[in-house]
């Protein structure tokens, strides 16, 4: 019977399978007899420590595994793990199902907000505060901390507004440009149009919710104040329905500038494809002279080929007041944090933990990796690598200016608050609703969180 | 009955069912019974406290006008892609049951789209629809294809099915054909070739005799759409402003992302009755109409 | 046959291969682009690969890990689709041939099951089997795969079984054969047609799976292929080129396994119709 034939064909498959797992099996305990004579010959006495690592920036996995790989040569007792996490909103189903199943990961690298949502499973870093203040830059810590607590150790900043392609927009004004000429929206308008004139798209409004709800609706609450406690307390009146968006200055600034970029979108015809490849590649090839983005994008736009070499960043005018918050500053965060497990971890993980994290932060290898491997900028002092990041050079220089806004209000808001409010700016971006509508379904977004 | 015939029964059930059922209890039944005890309660991933609150979640889900909007939404993404995820695999399957040439090639042909996964399915059918097409469209002036599929809810809508039924189609092939060996090959040659007699043919005698694999590929096809996840996820992440939707969707970003666990499950409960309601309801009607013809 | 029925049939035929070609698309774009750089990607996805370049390919094996997670795709999906089908053959026949109260039940419940969103059963499953220390081994994927892949197993076998005449049963137990025997021997190669669909089905279905060993397998020497394809999304972007060579090499085994039984099906039909 040919049934008994296919059928045999699974078996032996799957003993020919079970065997291999066998061996694999027997081979793991060679491997860390290995390590364990590695071991023996450097630092005898303590015990092997295994860690596991929630990495949230999925695009640079590869550069933490060299990381793990490299710290574990460095003291062969620590293992690292990496976690590895799908994409989007399932990388919080991850973290909840890891959480839920008792198997919470030692170090993870997650957004602020999200590990304030969950400050009771982490390790209060209160005691190494200190250290970190003196290796950090002024304020980083400070920026950092979640309700006044210091939760996570920042290793990462961002910072995002108006991105420039120096060439495209030089040719269109026919001499340098001067980032600090734009200091209203009219001047922005003016800038447009020359290059509207020399036939390239001036601006590009990215369409996806994150891009317009987080970064650039978000911005109402980070400008309302410099505080971003004040900050929290709009988002509270917001909540209890106090506030006409409608006819908060910061807001219709922020609308009548969405307006402006809307005009003059090089999307215009579909404005919601928002293909971050292309989009990225468009401004980085000076089709677009400007892009809403931030330093980030850098991982896309370094790659690519024959793009231009020079590019900068602006911040966003939300008014024709030169002097108001805003017009001259940039939008700067720490987005990421590492924080360990306070739940089910050891203190002699905890302990291993705080070291790499110190290691990753503070070594050359470290950094390395973080600013020339993950082109990203640390907010940190003394540090021994230079960055290839043109975009967050860029902005280094406002931070060093003390030009920022800071956006630390976000922490503090709801994980859904971009995906809903991102909604509505679409709608928006499409005129689907007015600015009325917008500002309906804004403060409606709020009210359902009332009292929460 | 006699106390050996019982005896002997008991290890019949324990041998040809004990260990498929000990597993589907206790993956899916078990799983379940939490699973519904927490739609009772205000369980949090954060704390993991939770304290009983009884029905207050369900009364949140029926007062939640975007859930109730999503579902029906949902079901007319269901009916479309049943129908015609049926129609097409029906038809292809009938078409290749012949044992002509290259049918072994066709076969595999449409039945390739189940070879990948659902989530990378749906990045691919978002780079067809907002690139490739878009890029056709406006060389060739083809003015349904000049803007994205993707960022109208209308043409989202049928981008959705597009891309599911393409998957479904060659799945619920493989059943037909399956379920075609039974029927007589000069019967459906009779179909494929005579002309004139092949719609009678088709409803008279082959329809009848293939009700199983109908009953099944439908049960199969409601089901799955109803479930749909991945491809929503890649190919329209719910938009244009959330209103594609599917109400699975809707359920893993109020569990997940909305931090309202309790409620995102007993919409997973409710959503669930009407799937199990449905299916049931039509595998019922068409063995019925097995039993008659 | 007429004139006019052979160009009908003609049509008929072409017809099939224009809407191949549709299903095709999509495929043929992989494969094209899986020799380009995601640049060239997304700039140009319809034009031809300028260079025959394998660099995708070596990339996507090294930071896949493939060999790991071909090894470990195949285990899981050799042994789970194995132990689902034998035992999912069983109960149907249980269900069908021993009509007891309970036994219809747990049909029902079964059927019922398969409308259940997976979502409803995620978190508690974590949390059970999180907390009995039972996640990060194969051994608990694969009995979960068996309890998921149970419903539609017996399900399908059931609606096939009921079609099969008792008395072919009946005469091997008149000459003495157990009921077990009887179902090997007797019911199972009648069931060929079904096996194999179901193998086919099920294969692809934990080849391809992501969510279940995302949640159940935690440590990376355990990974899937599956899960080793997402080393290429990114949270903002995908980094399309490397991916699409790591999606052909994932679908070379199973589209191998499935020529494999397609001539099975074939040859099933065939005997069939010759009965």
């Amino acid at each position: 019977m040919k049934l008994r034939k296919y059928a045999s064909f699974v078996i032996c498959l799957a003993l020919v399978m079970g065997v291999l797992a066998g061996c694999s099996k027997s081979n793991s305990p060679n491997n860390s007899a290995k390590e364990g004579e590695g071991e023996a010959q450097t630092q005898q006495a303590s015990k092997d420590v295994k860690l596991t690592f929630f990495n949230t920036s999925a695009e640079v996995n590869t550069v933490f595994e060299e990381l793990f790989k490299k710290y574990n040569e460095l003291h062969p007792n620590v293992t690292i793990e990496l976690i590895p996490t799908p994409i989007g909103g399932a990388q919080l189903e991850k973290f909840q199902s890891l959480l839920a199943s008792g198997n919470p990961a030692t170090i993870v690298n997650l957004d602020a907000g999200t590990i304030l949502q969950y400050k009771d499973d982490f390790l209060d870093l209160e005691p190494e505060k200190a250290q970190y203040e003196e290796l950090a830059n002024p304020g980083a810590i400070e920026g950092a901390l979640l309700d006044g607590q210091f939760l996570g150790i920042p290793w990462t900043a961002q910072g995002y507004g108006l991105l420039y392609n120096k060439r495209t927009v030089e040719e269109a004004i026919g001499g340098t440009f001067d980032p600090a000429s734009v200091k209203t929206r009219d001047d922005l308008e003016a800038l447009f149009k020359k290059i509207e004139a020399a036939g390239k798209a001036p601006v590009m409004v990215h369409g996806a919710d994150w891009s317009m709800g987080a970064h650039y609706l978000g911005l109402t609450y980070s400008l309302q104040s410099q505080n971003v406690d004040d900050n929290r307390k709009f988002v509270e009146e917001l909540k209890n329905g106090k506030v006409n968006l409608t006819e908060n200055p910061q807001f219709t600034g922020l609308m009548d500038t969405f307006d402006l970029l809307k005009e003059y979108n090089a999307r215009k015809s579909d404005p919601l494809v928002a293909d971050y490849n292309r989009d990225s590649a468009d401004f980085a090839k000076g089709n677009t002279a400007f892009y809403f983005m931030g330093d980030w994008s850098w991982a896309v736009i370094g790659t690519l080929e024959d793009r231009d070499d020079e590019f900068g960043i602006i911040p966003l005018p939300i008014s024709n007041n030169p002097a108001d918050f805003g017009n001259a500053q940039v939008a700067y965060s720490e987005p990421k944090l590492f924080a360990i497990d306070d739940s089910k971890s050891t203190p002699e993980q905890q302990e291993a933990a705080k070291a790499f994290i110190e290691w990753m932060v503070t070594s050359e290898e470290g950094q390395n990796a973080i600013i020339s491997e993950m082109g990203l900028s640390m907010p940190y002092k003394d540090l021994k690598a230079q960055s290839t990041n043109i975009i967050s050079n860029a902005v280094s220089k406002y931070i060093e200016e003390g030009n920022i806004i800071n956006i630390g209000v976000i922490n503090y808001l709801p994980q859904d608050y971009w995906a809903k409010t991102g909604a509505s700016m679409q709608k928006y971006l499409v005129g689907k609703i007015d600015r009325q509508g917008l500002a309906q379904e804004v403060q409606d977004y709020w009210k359902t969180y009332a009292g929460k | 009955m006699n106390k050996k015939l019982s005896l002997k029964n008991v290890g019949t059930f324990l041998v040809f069912g004990g260990p498929s059922i000990f597993a589907f209890a206790a993956v899916v039944i078990i799983p379940f019974i939490v699973g519904l005890y927490l739609t009772f309660t205000n369980w949090d991933v954060r704390t993991g406290d939770s304290s009983l609150i009884g029905f207050s979640n369900y009364l949140e889900v029926f007062q939640d006008k975007v859930f109730l909007s999503q579902l029906w939404f949902t079901l007319k993404y269901v009916f479309f892609t049943v129908v015609i995820a049926n129609v097409f695999a029906f038809f292809i399957a009938l078409a290749l049951t012949r044992g002509g040439k290259g049918e072994q090639w066709l076969r595999t042909g449409f039945f390739t789209p189940n070879l990948v996964g659902g989530i990378v399915l749906g990045y691919l059918w978002q780079t067809l629809f907002s690139q490739v097409l878009p890029y056709l469209g406006n060389k060739y002036g083809w003015e349904m294809f000049q803007t994205s599929w993707l960022t109208d809810t209308g043409t989202a809508f049928w981008a959705l099915i597009i891309a599911t039924a393409w998957q479904l189609v060659g799945y619920l092939m493989i059943i037909y054909i399956a379920g075609f060996t039974g029927v007589p090959n000069d019967v459906l040659e009779a179909a494929s070739i005579d002309g004139a007699n092949r719609s009678s043919v088709i409803r008279k005698i082959i329809l009848p005799l293939t009700v199983p694999a109908i009953v099944i590929c439908i049960f199969i096809s409601l089901s799955r759409s109803f479930l749909t996840y991945d491809i929503n996820l890649a190919l329209t992440k719910g938009g244009p402003f959330n209103s594609t939707e599917l109400a699975t969707y809707h359920i893993v970003q109020k569990a997940f992302l909305s931090n309202q666990y309790g409620i995102g499950q007993a919409e997973a409960v409710v959503l669930f009755a009407v799937v199990a309601i449905i299916a049931l309801t039509q595998s019922y009607l068409l063995k019925k109409l097995e039993v008659e013809s | 046959m007429n004139a006019n029925q052979r160009i009908l049939s003609r049509l008929k035929t072409g017809f099939l291969y224009v809407l191949l070609l549709a299903f095709l698309t999509p495929f043929l774009l992989i494969i094209m682009n899986s020799f380009k750089t995601t640049q060239q990607f997304f700039e140009s996805p319809l034009s031809l690969p300028t260079t025959i370049n394998f660099r995708n390919y070596s990339s996507a094996f090294d930071n896949m890990d493939f060999l790991q997670g071909f090894m470990n795709s195949l285990i899981i999906t050799a042994i789970s689709v194995f132990i689902i089908i034998i035992f999912s053959a069983m109960t149907g026949y249980l269900f069908v041939r021993y009509k007891w109260k309970l036994n219809s039940m747990l049909f029902f419940l079964m059927l019922a099951s398969m409308a259940l969103p997976f979502q409803v059963l995620m978190i508690p499953l974590v949390m059970l089997y999180g907390n009995m220390g039972l996640l990060n081994t194969k051994l608990t994927l694969m009995f979960m795969y068996l309890g998921f892949g149970v419903p539609f197993g017996v399900f399908t076998f059931h609606g096939f079984i009921k079609g099969i005449p008792y008395e072919l049963e009946e005469s091997a137990f008149i000459e003495g054969s157990s009921t077990l025997r009887t179902f090997f021997s007797v019911v199972l190669p009648l069931l060929k047609p079904v096996f194999v669909t179901l193998l086919v089905l099920d294969v692809l279905w934990i080849w391809n799976d992501y969510l279940l060993p995302s949640l159940v397998l935690l440590s990376p020497d355990q990974k899937t292929l599956p899960l080793s394809t997402y080393t290429f999304f990114s949270s903002y972007s995908v980094d399309y080129a490397p991916l699409m060579a790591g999606l052909i090499m994932t679908i070379i085994p199973v589209l191998i396994i499935y020529l494999f039984l397609q001539k099975q099906i074939i040859k099933g039909i065939t005997e069939g119709a010759l009965k």
